[in-house]
């Protein structure tokens, strides 16, 4: 079976193509473009017109990379939410036009699902906990009683956009994750910085404002970067151990951008060696987000039933990751 | 009130039909301080705005155009 998949929540406007391999993911072909801000964060009007611009094309070029005709793919998704409204309503305009030009089914995926989805679907991991890392979503997941439940979650920005929001304050460009991992690798001096963590939740704004002080005061950048990545990562990886624990899983995935950090990954794969569990984490280009787990997680939705009238195929900018009716795992 | 209609005149009825449906929960789904139609019929589909004030308007015409491009290039991709 084959599916198309089309991302488009934030940044990143992606199209993936995949073919079910008896349970396992085949990518066929993952196509993407990321709208850069001129300056600032992202526009979501802005990015939505760059995704106007650059569906179509996208489109073609995964048809051409998977080597299949359109009309091969049984069922086209794309991301129903969370999300910026603009970037949602476009990305979806896009999927139901293919849907209706080939006469195949459409499904509305949700994102944060798919990120775990495409992890179970290519590293081999059956059950496990999945700490999402964005910049919109920082969640702790796992399955429990038919659903995606999240176990623990940011209290206020993705740890994602907390990188991103420091790293523009010190002149990076944005994404900073790449640029803040590595001048982190040359800090020497950790500073100390707000560890925020409140039942299973964590939270960064405070620790941002911190860091900003730091800067301000002439602390070296690197040691800011260093120290705030030692912070947040910690945090992350405590929250991940005790959902672990709670949920009696022993199986850890990374997924979303920060997941590439491989600091983060060295943290989270350490703790999952001393409690004896084990340790997963998708390819860099299925951490970021990607048209293929969208297309792997609407096959998965397909095949289990999951049907969706085009006319009723609406976004929905709030979508929780635990309103999903997991269908496919029963 | 401010109130724009735009008109739409596809190769063929096939075009119009899939532009329409794509944009279907795009209406039913409203942006803030403005009313929406759409209608379709053989290769025409007219769509209408009405809004409280211009810029509303003009943000409202921005985004179905917006829409009804993405929707067509992508059926005309193929």
């Amino acid at each position: 079976m084959l599916s198309l998949g089309i991302e488009g929540t934030a940044h990143t406007v992606g199209v993936g193509v995949v073919e079910d391999d008896d349970g396992r993911c085949r990518v066929l072909a993952k196509v993407s473009r990321m709208y850069h801000p001129v300056k600032g964060g992202i526009h979501p009007r802005e990015a939505a017109n760059h995704h106007a611009e650059h569906l179509p094309g996208l489109i073609k070029k995964a048809f051409e990379e998977a080597d299949v005709e359109p009309g091969e793919v049984e069922v086209v998704a794309f991301s129903q939410g969370p999300g910026l409204g603009p970037c949602l309503r476009t990305a979806a305009t896009a999927a139901r036009a293919l849907a209706l030009s080939l006469g195949k089914p459409l499904v509305g995926v949700n994102h944060c699902v798919a990120h775990l989805e495409i992890g179970r679907g290519t590293t081999g991991c059956g059950d496990p906990v999945l700490l999402y890392v964005s910049g919109g979503n920082t969640q702790v997941i796992a399955f429990a009683n038919h659903r995606y439940r999240v176990f623990g979650e940011t209290l206020d920005i993705g740890v994602g956009n907390c990188l991103d929001k420091l790293g523009r304050y010190m002149g990076l460009s944005f994404p900073s994750g790449p640029a803040i991992e590595r001048l982190a690798r040359k800090g020497e001096t950790y500073v100390d910085l707000p560890y925020t963590i409140k039942g299973m939740d964590v939270a960064f704004s405070g620790l941002l404002t911190a860091a900003q002080q730091y800067y301000d005061k002439g602390v070296r950048i690197e040691d800011v970067c260093y120290s705030v990545q030692e912070t947040v990562f910690a945090a992350l990886t405590e929250v991940t151990e005790r959902a672990m624990a709670h949920v009696g899983k022993d199986e850890v995935l990374l997924g979303g951008g920060v997941a590439c950090n491989r600091r983060l990954r060295s943290m989270v794969k350490t703790m999952a060696e001393e409690r004896g569990a084990s340790f997963f984490v998708p390819d860099d280009s299925l951490c970021v987000d990607n048209g293929v787990m969208i297309a792997w997680t609407g096959l998965l939705m397909h095949k289990s039933g999951v049907r969706m009238r085009v006319e009723e195929s609406f976004v929905d900018q709030r979508f929780r990751t635990d309103m999903v009716d997991v269908r496919w795992r029963r | 009130m401010r109130r724009a209609e735009l008109r739409f005149l596809f190769d063929s009825s096939e075009d119009a039909r899939v532009v329409f449906k794509s944009l279907t929960p795009e209406v039913k789904k409203r942006i803030p301080k403005t009313t929406v139609e759409l209608d379709f019929e053989g290769r025409e589909m007219v769509l209408s705005i009405t809004a409280s004030d211009t810029s509303s308007l003009r943000a409202a015409i921005n985004s179905y155009l917006r829409w009804v491009d993405t929707a067509f290039n992508v059926k005309d991709a193929l």
